[in-house]
């Protein structure tokens, strides 16, 4: 019988300490609940908040997606400025007339894109002014503000045919254009034809034949940069929010009287970082929609939106919210007031968009690829663009590993080092 | 007598006004986190990260694996020179000197071929360009150079199309294949290309190009965010509606603000060339007279603004939002940081609405002497910004509590 009692009594202990342990639960999720319910409130009243979450990645998407997407619409012709000194040609019989420049010209003119655009914009410059001075191509192309210039000397046929010397053409270019290196490139391909031509030969005997890895993914480049904009704006949504809201906090003397409520460090990391989970998933569909609306839905392609959803976007986004709300707790350590915390927030963000090849690829930039691999943002980059676009299960793994391993570093340092208690 | 006495002194206390604002501004800046970073490290960031990233096109290095499955045999001879290897010696195999002239660096891939397609070794390493020698190439080659109607002898190049330098290295590798076809086929150089770059740029480098962009950038961005802040904190801690009690007269409390973004541009610029200059050698003999002219305008252009977008934003928050909302794009389409050439002809339009733009012509053009000229109009839509939006945002300014 005292047994019985004494099994009873345990079992009463044990149902007791049940009921507690799920009370406190109850309670933290009732604490950070209304810790997620504030941070919502705050948002909806932020516009500077939405703006950074909605409306800014949005800019970015429909301008980069603009500038880079591969449509027919975006190609902008290769202005290109030629200057002849004039060329009599060679006839080779009655009916039959050579004319090297008019040929050069006229491939240059016909030369057309995959996607049946005309490569080249030609445009002349003539060899003499209106008071009959020689014009120079070098200053007229800069007078222009044009980038390449091709110049082909008098006679040009006749040199080719019957001087024993190399003929040269003369391009002259604006070394800092982008574009003029690439239209280098090109024409310096068709004088080789040309060459070849002259000797004889139908075609280049070696040659090079190209194969892009995503080919059958059909996968178009602005897709490439949704996965960086999205990254971008879970990396300020997580720096930009939490230095603010905390040194805010600071400032304003919430944190100590948190310290005075049954509310402790611990709700309150887990409040922000379930909030900026919230707030990611806001930013994330926003980005998602539109760029599905503008790019893909005018081509027909209703179905993307759903063939790049993954169940480890929801990975990537945990670890990029628990990297940034980690380096935005260092940081807000680190500033006194809300206003050095701002600018302490936009010096770590700024470059690091910019170094993380979310716009542009830094792999080959000496120095600039070694940083780029120290920053939690290169990897998270590369992991969702593996897990949405490419579909590549182990790249994504891996960086969603690397991505984990910043994450915890940066929480477990942003939680040490934040005190309720101070100031 | 007495009259022109007085107008002394209304012109003297009127100074005196400007002076204690813009004293006062100059303060809140200094004191300012945002402000300072914005003024002093914001120019700073942006030279060394565009300069860094941009700029270093000529010291750039490709990492380029490459996988030879060509043995070449004649018979029971294998030969260890042959075109498989010329090419690869031509990439720089072997030849750092040639390597680096090439921005090239090579890395001999290793691939289990009968278990994996060099596709998915591609994408499971993530690599981004892949150059395969396939097996019987050198034969091929060496076929072609007695039987015209051999077929072509092509070697495969694998590429990542998210790497935007996978063209480039694409091109290099076509210019060694070009020369190998002149080398290995007796092909006569009939025409050949002399390039030469434009004469007033002889000398000068990308950095020289990005530096007065950067500037507008910076200045356009500082004064905007700092000037609409600076106006509805002061709304919305009733100031503003205090100085309507004061003598201070509106178009002196603008004034004032126009004078001080007009000093803080003339920091940035000074630390934005410091900085071009140390770092990547920037060339001062790029800077022009005139080019103060821009930096007065255009920052009373970008305070006008603020003070137009500060009327009718009344929130310092949705303030902000609403000026970035204008200021990052503007920043990408006014071809400072993006070149206007390689965008589509409707953003190139579109750009032409920022008044960053203009800024940034009138900037450039005057770098280079046979592109004065073409400052003047950009010069001269920036006089007239500066003038219309200050004087209209001076004029919409409200004084009174809501």
């Amino acid at each position: 019988m005292k047994k019985d009692t004494s099994i009873q009594i345990t079992n009463e202990d044990s149902k007791q300490s049940k009921i507690a342990f799920l009370t406190k639960i109850q309670l933290f999720l009732r604490r950070v609940g209304a810790y997620i319910a504030a941070a919502f409130i705050d948002y909806r009243r932020s516009p500077l908040t939405v703006f950074f979450s909605v409306a800014y990645p949005i800019i970015l998407i429909l301008l980069f997606g603009a500038i880079f997407a591969d449509s027919n619409n975006s190609f902008t012709a290769f202005t290109v400025y030629v200057q002849s000194e004039g060329d009599e040609g060679y006839v080779i019989s009655p009916v039959q007339t050579l004319n090297f420049t008019d040929d050069l010209i006229n491939a240059l003119q016909t030369m057309k894109t995959n996607d049946s655009e005309s490569l080249f914009d030609v445009h002349f410059i003539p060899l003499t002014n209106d008071q009959n001075g020689a014009i120079n191509p070098g200053d007229y192309l800069e007078e222009v503000q044009g980038y390449i210039s091709l110049v082909i000397p008098f006679n040009f046929t006749q040199e080719v045919l019957f001087n024993p010397d190399v003929t040269n053409l003369q391009i002259i270019l604006d070394e800092s254009s982008q574009s003029a290196s690439i239209a280098y490139s090109i024409i310096s391909s068709v004088i080789y034809q040309f060459n070849l031509g002259v000797s004889g030969y139908n075609e280049t005997k070696i040659g090079l034949d190209t194969f892009d890895i995503y080919l059958e993914e059909e996968i178009a480049y602005f897709e490439f940069l949704i996965p960086g904009m999205i990254c971008v704006a879970l990396m300020n949504n997580g720096v930009m929010g939490t230095i603010n809201r905390y040194s805010f906090f600071r400032k304003q003397g919430f944190f100590r009287k948190l310290s005075a409520s049954p509310m402790n460090k611990a709700d309150v990391v887990v409040g922000e970082t379930s909030w900026q989970f919230v707030q990611g998933a806001i930013s994330i569909i926003a980005i998602l929609l539109v760029g599905w609306l503008v790019f893909k839905v005018p081509s027909g392609d209703f179905s993307w939106i759903i063939r790049i959803l993954d169940w480890k976007i929801i990975l990537v986004t945990i670890s990029a919210v628990m990297s940034f709300v980690g380096l935005g707790m260092i940081g807000s350590r680190l500033s006194k007031n809300p206003d050095a915390a701002t600018a302490l927030g936009n010096f770590l963000t700024f470059p690091m968009m910019f170094l993380s090849g979310a716009f542009f690829d830094v792999s080959g930039v000496p120095g600039v690829n070694v940083i780029s691999k120290l920053l939690p943002l290169t990897y998270l980059i590369d992991a969702l663009r593996a897990t949405m676009i490419t579909g590549n299960v182990s790249i994504a793994w891996i960086n969603i590993g690397i991505s984990f391993a910043f994450g915890t570093a940066l929480m477990i340092i942003g939680i040490l080092i934040t005190k309720l208690t101070e100031e | 007598m007495p009259e022109q006495e007085t107008f002394t002194k209304k012109i003297y206390l009127s100074l005196r006004r400007i002076y204690g604002q813009t004293v006062s501004t100059a303060i809140r800046w200094v004191r300012s986190g945002p402000a300072l970073f914005f003024t002093f490290i914001y120019p700073i960031i942006m030279i060394l990260l565009f300069g860094y990233i941009f700029g270093a096109t000529d010291d750039s290095l490709y990492t380029l694996n490459y996988l030879n499955e060509d043995v070449y045999q004649v018979g029971d001879n294998t030969y260890a020179f042959n075109p498989a290897n010329q090419i690869l010696q031509n990439l720089g195999l072997n030849n750092d000197t040639l390597a680096e002239s090439l921005n090239l660096k090579l890395v001999q891939a290793s691939i289990e071929t009968s278990s994996i397609t060099y596709n998915d070794w591609m994408k499971n390493n993530d690599i981004p360009y892949l150059l395969v020698i396939p097996s019987g190439w050198s034969a091929a080659v060496n076929e072609s150079k007695v039987n015209a109607t051999a077929p072509q002898a092509l070697i495969e190049y694998y590429y990542d199309p998210s790497y935007t330098s996978s063209s480039i290295v694409q091109s290099i590798i076509d210019n060694v294949l070009q020369e190998m076809n002149i080398a290995e086929f007796s092909i006569p150089t009939v025409v050949d290309v002399v390039a030469s770059t434009t004469p007033n740029r002889e000398g000068l480098t990308y950095i020289d190009f990005i530096v007065p962009g950067m500037i507008m950038v910076t200045i356009s961005t500082s004064s905007m965010m700092g000037m609409v802040s600076m106006v509805t904190e002061d709304r919305q801690s009733g100031k503003i509606d205090k100085y309507s009690a004061s003598p201070l007269k509106k178009w002196e409390w603008a004034l004032s603000h126009g004078l001080w973004h007009t000093c803080t541009s003339f920091a940035i610029s000074i630390l934005s060339v410091l900085t071009g200059w140390i770092v990547f050698g920037f060339q001062l003999s790029t800077i022009h007279p005139l080019m103060i002219g821009v930096l007065i305008f255009g920052s009373m252009t970008f305070t006008g603004l603020a003070l137009v977008i500060s009327r009718f934003v009344k929130k310092t928050e949705a303030a902000m939002a609403a000026t970035m909302s204008f200021v990052f794009p503007q920043m990408f389409l006014s071809g400072a940081i993006l070149p206007a050439e390689i965008m589509p002809d409707f953003m190139q339009t579109i750009a032409k609405i920022f008044p960053l733009y203009y800024v940034s012509e009138a900037m450039r053009n005057m770098m280079l002497e046979s592109t004065f000229h073409l400052a003047w109009v950009p010069l001269g839509i920036t006089i007239g910004m500066g003038v219309v939006f200050f004087t209209v945002g001076s004029i919409i300014t409200d004084w009174r509590k809501e």
